[in-house]
Parts: structure tokens; sequence; C-alpha cells
């Protein structure tokens, strides 16, 4: 894991914020991806990778969305699911598939981010989420959600998380 | 997956989507719900493209209230004991609210950028 993160930039620079971050509390300042690695520990870093790659997808700029508040309502959902006792999945899965829950919305923002924007409008405006972008797109972020799990093969159970 | 959303709809975040709930009384309250405008489908919405072409979607109630409680199964004995909702479950299971918000800023703080 450490050679892959250690090619990405981006990916050793989170790695190393969250290992010396206050929650981590470092006795002394890491900067070598290993000593962060072992010192958040393989299942955040798990965590840190998957919402990186899913962030460097889905660039969510001029979308009206607030990227802020959709990303900590992401991250919370995907811990949630994996500590969901009933949820049939491996623990990394059950992250992913919580992570990746909304992964038709960021696409259709990302993608076409001013008619998503008015989506957004509609939305902050009382309309149903689903029904705006219906009526912008002729297709929900359930649906294209659908479509982007079986494009990536993903394994049933974090599809299902998708739908 | 329903009770991830919903655990984290219990700790009032939003999806950057929808207005953010309020609790119950609280200044940000809104009692009127808000009124949707008509929806433009094609083409750039007030341009007057494809004019005609409009749909007037109906107004939904604003977001339903996030507080502890408010939805999901939660049951409450007579005797004030609690039987938690699942996402009541899940936030107790992570260590309460603040043990929450704390590792999910950490998860972001290291991939915003």
């Amino acid at each position: 894991m450490v050679p892959a993160i250690d090619a990405d930039p981006a990916l050793t620079a989170g790695v190393l914020r969250a290992a010396n971050s206050a929650a981590s509390s470092p006795l002394t300042r890491i900067g070598d991806t290993r000593d962060a690695v072992v010192r958040i520990g393989l299942r955040q870093t798990r965590q840190i990778v998957a919402a990186s790659a899913l962030q460097e997808a889905f660039p969510l700029r001029d979308s009206e969305i607030e990227v802020e508040e959709l990303w900590r309502h992401l991250v919370t959902t995907a811990m949630f699911a994996q500590e969901w006792e009933r949820l049939p999945v491996q623990c990394h899965d059950a992250f992913t598939a919580g992570l990746l829950h909304d992964v038709g919305r960021m696409a259709m923002a990302a993608q076409a981010p001013r008619a998503y924007a008015q989506v957004v409008a509609f939305a902050r405006g009382g309309t149903d989420a689903r029904e705006a972008e219906l009526a912008v797109f002729q297709i929900d972020h359930v649906t294209v959600g659908e479509q982007i799990a079986a494009a990536w093969s993903l394994p049933e159970d974090v599809a299902e998380g998708v739908a | 997956m329903a009770d991830a959303r919903e655990a984290a709809e219990l700790l009032g975040l939003g999806d950057g989507i929808r207005p953010r709930a309020t609790a119950p009384g609280s200044d940000d309250d809104e009692t009127e719900p808000a009124v949707a405008p008509p929806l433009v489908i094609g083409g750039d919405a007030g341009s007057g493209r494809d004019a005609g072409r409009s749909l007037a979607v109906a107004a939904a109630p604003r977001a339903a209230v996030a507080s502890p409680g408010a939805t999901g199964d939660a049951t409450r004995g007579a005797d004030g004991d609690a039987e938690l909702s699942a996402g009541e479950r899940l936030i107790s299971k992570l260590g309460g609210r603040d043990s929450v918000l704390e590792q999910a800023d950490a998860i972001y703080q290291a991939i915003r950028g």
C-alpha cells in the first residue's frame, strides 16, 4: 500500500495530514508515508485512499453543491455503514458502499455542473431532489449510480448500497 | 444503508443539496413549507429557450427535523428508558456524536487538499 500512496502526491499529503493531525497526536512530526500508515492504521488509511480517489474522480466545482457538507455526510454515512452490524459485507466494502451511496449524484454534478446547479436550486426551494434531477436530466442519481456500479463492476453488496 | 443515512441525519449533517435540517423551535426552524419555482426542462432555465416545455414540480415540505428520536424506529418506554433507533445505536457504537464528528473530520481534512 505504501508504494501506491507514494506514487500519488495528493494521497501522500492526505495520509501525512491525518498522521500529523491533532486526533493522531504524534509525539514528533511524521514525514514518511510508512510511518504515517503505521500511525493512523490500515483502516483509516484505506478510508482516506477511498475518499481521496472518489474526490479526484468527481470534482464538484460550479455545481452549487456544498462540497464540505456533502463530504462530511458521505464520510459519516460510510463510517456508520462500516459499523452496521447487519450489513453482510466486509468492513472495507461497507465503508466503500457508504462512501459511494451518492456516486450517481456526484457524477451528474461533475459531468454537468451548471445543469446540476439547477437541481440544487430547486431542491433548496423545496422540490424533491430526485424529481428535480428527472426534470433537468431525464434521469435520477439512483439510476446513474446503478449504471456506474455496473460499469465499474462493483461487488453486488457495494452496488446495493449505491442503489 | 438506510440506517447509516439516518445516523448521519441525526447528527444534523446535510447532504450539500437540500436545506439543512433544523431542530424544532430553533431560530432556523421554518414552519412554512417552501414552494418550488416551476422547473424548466431542457435549455437554460430562464433564458426563454424551450419556452413552454416547463413542468411545475409539486413543492415538498422542508427537510424533516433531525433530532434524536425524530426518525427511525425509535420507541421509548413509559419509564423513560430509551430503546434506541438503529441510527442512534450506530452513533453510540462509534463513541457518540462528538467522537463521530471528530473521526469524520480527520478523514475530511486529510482529503480536502
